[in-house]
């Protein structure tokens, strides 16, 4: 057999079988999940309805107020007449709050005052304060005589449609978040899964089997046995964590609302902005012709994946033998950090520039980028969605492949000199003798 | 005798110091051979470029009389210096691991496994991880892992450190045995004397350069000194005689004494005791050979061999001999 498979086989089984990888597989989606579904859970279940009394000196906010909808907030009138009366009522603590509104000057309505037990939430006084806000404007919309069917006929809803030169129909809201997420799966497996080639190299250095495998196999052969075998780990825990994250939101999560009742899901839902946008939205392209398969159709499914795929696979192991080289030239892990930081960098850039990529896909620093074989795994990804000419695809591809083969190539001779090193402070300059090394 | 392992004018520079400086050496087949020498003297380096870890800058290895292939180092096993295991890595799992590395296939390397384990009766290590193990436990480890290919030269560098008496015991009959089935064996060690009673050849190393070897039993006879050990009781101690000369003498608290005498050219042990008998009651009359260290410290030194001797140390474990 050949002896790097033996290697992968070790690397790719001593990995799998560890706790700390099936408890990371099995609980990151768990996390994924409530991400997705705690909001709803959290606003149905937990908090439950509060009141607020109001002491409307105006007389003319109540009857608005009542009809508010909000979430988990009801507005009823102060059973006092004045403030200090309602303050004791408040006291008692049958009411979350007091609102107390003087008599107003329509122009300028100041000196309304919220008093409570507790501390109020940021996100509570901003809610009363848009809810009172609105029970102004109602009144004053009734003293100039506009009335709610009129209003609504003036205002405009229109979410802007964008096409491609070539006529397809475009998305860059869609193309944003494709492109985005390409690259940041990209950025996160490299770093995870390097990491891990890195601390596999300080283990072998450290626990001295390095010279009995050695004495055995080329380092070479070692260093991408370790490297392919990490890369297939990484490549088990994606596609579990994508079917172990779907399942959860498709079938457990569903069982847990199930005890909950419906109406108050969807009132949650539907009390929660964001929900509610994200519902709105989906609704209305689903009848629009499903604006994601349009997405998904403009994007070329297909073609995308088998990029990824390309960026993904040489990205990884580009940057892997980077890491492993570095390792190398440590002798434990804590002296590590000075070799990663500079191998990072470009990496990091990549990420950090990501809103200058989308804002102008075509711009000179995305192309650049996407050429430069260090960050065109992320940016290229990012890019990608937008539409890229082939000539400039073909380039980077060349590219990323050209650096990862003199990347590995100087990697591993960095790697085999640096795994024999003990006791050494090793600075760049002795580095770059090392390869340069018989 | 045929020649498992020849090196030709080898030289390896590290950047800043030569570590071997045309180093050439025969190692014949089936024999147990010493690699002597100080820390730092360049035996490891020597190793590392015979088990292939390091490039060599010039100079040829022959293996079984054809120029060394990466392929041979499925018929080389080699414990370094430092020993190393995957800690966490279960013992079966790891020597499988391993055995697979040198080339052997699952079945024959299982196989293998079973027999050693079984001699070494350590059937219930079998699941257990390296770090679980005591230090000797994973000494035995180590070794089985270099020897479980079944190797024709075994190359163990500072062979007994870390074993325990009972242990390097058990190792050294084992390697004794592998001997007897013709493996041959490479020993390197600083500690000359731990090793040169089970030495055939040697061959000493010093300051990158080797500086004697041959077959044991040869360079000993060459090396001889012609010097005797003499415990006698008397009332002073003796002086130069007509056949011998005093060398150094050392007063017991016994009331007895010793003293090294050296024989003057052709004059045998007979024609000594002669001179002696009639003087003082002898208690013990025995030749003192020179042990390697001390010829490697007289050939480093450029001093007579005499000079090592020290009767006053009777551990007769003299200091290794450091070229800084």
């Amino acid at each position: 057999m050949n002896k790097i498979l033996i290697i992968l086989q070790r690397e790719y089984l001593t990995r799998v079988r560890k706790r700390t990888f099936l408890l990371m597989t099995f609980l990151t989606p768990v996390l994924f999940a409530a991400l997705f579904t705690l909001p709803i859970i959290l606003a149905v279940g937990l908090e439950g309805e509060k009141t607020v009394m109001v002491l409307d000196k105006t007389g003319k906010l109540m009857e608005h107020l009542e009809k508010a909808k909000n979430r988990k907030m009801k507005y009823a009138p102060a059973p006092a007449e004045d403030l200090t009366k309602a303050k004791k009522i408040l006291a008692e603590g049958n009411y979350y709050g007091l609102v107390y509104i003087p008599v107003l000057d329509w122009e300028k309505p100041k000196g309304i005052e919220l008093h409570s037990e507790k501390g109020i939430s940021m996100e509570v006084e901003s809610q009363i304060n848009r809810t009172i806000e609105l029970a102004i404007e109602k009144h004053k919309m009734q003293l100039a005589g506009i009335k709610q069917e009129d209003l609504n006929k003036i205002k405009a809803d229109i979410s802007l449609e964008t096409f491609k030169a070539s006529g397809e129909k475009s998305s860059s809201g869609g193309l944003f978040m494709f492109g985005i997420m390409g690259g940041m799966i990209i950025y996160f497996a490299i770093f995870l899964y390097g990491s891990q080639v890195m601390r596999g190299v300080v283990e072998e250095k450290t626990s001295r089997i390095i010279e009995v495998i050695i004495s055995t196999v080329k380092p070479f052969q070692l260093m991408m046995g370790k490297i392919l075998g990490v890369g297939l780990v990484g490549v088990t825990q994606f596609v579990l964590w994508i079917l172990l994250t779907l399942a959860i939101v498709n079938f457990v999560t569903p069982l847990f609302m199930q005890g909950m009742n419906p109406k108050e899901v969807q009132k949650a839902i539907n009390t929660n902005e964001d929900a509610q946008k994200m519902i709105d939205k989906t609704t209305q392209t689903v009848t629009e012709k499903s604006e994601i398969s349009v997405m998904l159709s403009q994007v070329n499914m297909p073609a995308y994946i088998l990029v990824f795929l390309f960026y993904f696979v040489f990205g990884y192991l580009m940057y892997a033998s980077l890491f492993a080289a570095a390792a190398s030239a440590v002798d434990n892990e804590s002296e590590m950090q000075q070799f990663v930081m500079p191998i990072t960098i470009p990496l990091i850039m990549a990420m950090a520039l990501s809103s200058i990529i989308t804002r102008e896909p075509d711009g000179v620093v995305a192309f650049w980028m996407s050429i430069f074989p260090l960050t065109s795994p992320v940016t290229m990804l990012i890019r990608y969605p937008f539409g890229v000419p082939a000539w400039q695809l073909g380039l980077s591809m060349v590219s990323l492949f050209l650096g990862f083969i003199a990347m590995v190539w100087l990697a591993a001779r960095i790697y085999r000199v640096g795994i024999l090193m003990y006791g050494k402070k090793v600075n760049y300059k002795e580095l770059a003798k090392w390869i340069f090394y018989k | 005798m045929k020649d498992l392992l020849e090196v030709v004018g080898i030289s390896k520079r590290y950047a800043t110091h030569q570590a071997l400086q045309d180093v050439s050496l025969k190692v014949p087949q089936g024999v147990v051979f010493g690699l002597l020498g100080p820390n730092g003297a360049g035996k490891s380096t020597l190793i590392r470029i015979i088990t292939q870890i390091i490039a060599k800058d010039s100079g040829e290895i022959f293996f079984g009389g054809t120029a060394m292939t990466p392929d041979h180092v499925h018929q080389i096993g080699y414990m370094p210096e430092e020993r190393g295991l995957y800690k966490k890595m279960k013992v079966g799992e790891q020597l499988l691991y391993l055995a697979k590395l040198k080339g052997l296939s699952h079945a024959q390397a299982m196989e293998r496994l079973k027999y050693w384990f079984e001699k070494f009766e350590i059937k219930a290590w079998w699941n257990k991880t390296i770090q679980d193990l005591s230090k000797g436990m994973q000494q035995k480890v180590q070794f089985l892992s270099t020897v479980l290919h079944k190797p024709s030269l075994l190359i163990l560098d500072e062979p007994f450190s870390g074993f325990d008496p009972v242990n390097a015991n058990l190792i050294k009959n084992e390697i004794l045995e592998l001997k007897r089935n013709g493996t041959t064996i490479i020993f390197s060690t600083h500690r000359m004397e731990s090793v040169e009673e089970m030495c055939d050849h040697l061959a000493l190393i010093n300051l990158s350069q080797k500086i004697l070897d041959g077959e044991t039993s040869q360079i000993k006879k060459k090396y001889q000194t012609d010097t005797f050990v003499v415990e006698y009781k008397a009332s002073e101690p003796i002086k130069a005689g007509k056949v011998f000369s005093v060398l150094q003498e050392k007063v017991q608290h016994n009331g007895t004494f010793m003293t090294l005498i050296k024989a003057n050219p052709s004059v045998t042990a007979n024609m000594m005791l002669e001179e002696l008998l009639p003087q003082v009651q002898i208690l013990r009359f025995e030749e003192k050979l020179p042990t390697i260290n001390d010829i490697f410290i007289s050939l480093v030194t450029n001093t007579p061999i005499t000079d090592q001797f020290n009767l006053q140390n009777p551990s007769t474990t003299p200091l290794a001999y450091n070229h800084e």
